[in-house]
């Protein structure tokens, strides 16, 4: 169907044109060949997993910038201007003004006050439920380089012990959800726990360590659906599938848990190594 | 012009819900906050005085990214300024104006190359060009 459109492209646009799509196993069959003869090239050898790094910051420094909540209400506020009254409403007002023995200016007033409540009133009804913005990524990044480095002064509960853990979340106040603790493998303890309180979300935070303390992983827990987090390459280890980020320090995966809550581990083990910590839980 | 309660509901639950993405593909084109910021709200005013016909989503971002692009002066060369992200200094600002906004759409914002064609005015072949000197630029530049 693109045949034509392939054959027209010089090796760079084809092979950058597609890289996406090579790196999700989607090549199309009419340009495999061609494609794979480019990545035996020197030029294009490595390409693909730089682009899948570049993709992952990509998407980690775009989420970052969003409309504060002012700017949100004043767009929303546009189409106050164009909203229109009922004819009903209208002959409303005309019948308090006609009934009524009140002077002018109370009858502006009550035009005035009538005409907020119609506007105001639609703006109420139509507005979705009110949610923060909750950008996990760079929330949970942030957190977890903070409770690595100050596990005693940010967690709530310190303990190596994992059913102390489990009840902890279990009892705590409206957490809301269950939080399933990680086996991590031979020479990593959990160190402890915390929940963070965010306005509109609460999210479970547990700190593992490597026995020496030379390196951290930090698994969070909170309610959320798989399309709240941006869009990632996706990978799958055992019945697992997960989605991985980068950043400049540290390496993200993210994964459903099969109910209303989804996991983010971050740390500097490989995504690859995280997801094997994740599956062998499950 | 007036907006029925319908086109009320659809202004406020479907579009502006996606002025995040408008906001940051406008961003990544003019590569400067506040004039992104001033071409989301235009857009946003011009949508509210004249709304598109409802779409499944992603035909309703690729309708903003469509107003908001054709708004754009495409004339003016855009720079980075320096106290902006390093991302718009050392990687977008090396691209033309059209690279950033396919690359944008297709590897942010998730358009394919046929709802980004529509969205700019190009055709696929102009849209798979611009991608790839955009990409071509992400994965060199190293960043």
């Amino acid at each position: 169907m693109k045949t034509n459109l392939y054959q027209s492209m010089s090796d760079d646009e084809l092979f950058f044109s597609l890289v996406d799509r090579y790196a999700a196993g989607e090549i199309p069959a009419e340009v495999s060949s061609r494609f794979d003869a480019l990545l035996q090239r020197p030029d294009y050898k490595d390409k693909v997993e730089v682009f899948k790094k570049a993709h992952g910051k990509l998407q980690l420094v775009m989420d970052g910038f969003y409309l504060n909540e002012e700017q949100t209400i004043e767009i929303r506020s546009f189409a106050q201007g164009a909203s229109n009254m009922t004819e009903d409403e209208q002959q409303g007002i005309d019948d308090l003004g006609n009934e009524s023995k009140i002077s002018g200016m109370f009858r502006f007033l009550v035009f005035i006050a009538v005409f907020g409540l119609v506007i105001g009133g639609a703006i109420w009804k139509f507005t979705p439920e009110k949610h923060g913005k909750f950008d996990a990524l760079y929330y949970l990044s942030y957190e977890s380089t903070v409770l690595a480095n100050d596990p005693v002064g940010r967690m709530d509960i310190v303990t190596a012990d994992p059913s102390e853990l489990e009840n902890y979340f279990a009892k705590y106040p409206n957490l809301g959800f269950k939080v399933n603790l990680l086996t991590v493998p031979t020479g990593w303890t959990v160190k402890g726990a915390t929940v963070i309180d965010y306005d509109f979300t609460k999210v479970g935070a547990i700190l593992y360590s490597q026995n020496d303390g030379s390196d951290h992983l930090v698994q969070f827990v909170w309610k959320s659906k798989k399309e709240d987090l941006p869009t990632a390459y996706e990978g799958k280890e055992g019945d697992l599938t997960y989605a991985s980020y980068t950043s400049e320090a540290t390496n993200l995966i993210s994964y459903s848990n099969g109910d209303d809550t989804s996991t983010l581990l971050v740390g500097r083990l490989s995504a690859v190594q995280m997801a094997k910590i994740a599956a062998a839980k499950r | 012009m007036s907006l029925s309660p319908s086109s009320l509901s659809y202004y406020l639950n479907t579009l502006c819900p996606l002025s995040d993405k408008l906001f940051q593909f406008s961003h990544a084109c003019l590569l400067e906050r506040e004039a992104a910021l001033e071409l989301t709200r235009s857009t946003f005013t011009e949508i509210a005085d004249n709304l598109p016909s409802p779409g499944d989503g992603d035909t309703d971002l690729v309708a903003l990214i469509r107003t908001a692009w054709k708004r754009l002066d495409r004339q003016v060369q855009y720079t980075a300024p320096k106290s902006g992200h390093r991302i718009f200094q050392e990687v977008f600002s090396k691209m033309n104006l059209e690279s950033r906004a396919a690359l944008i759409s297709i590897d942010f914002l998730g358009l394919d190359e046929e709802q980004t064609a529509y969205a700019l005015g190009l055709n696929e072949a102009e849209v798979c060009k611009a991608l790839s000197a955009g990409r071509k630029l992400l994965i060199n530049g190293n960043y």
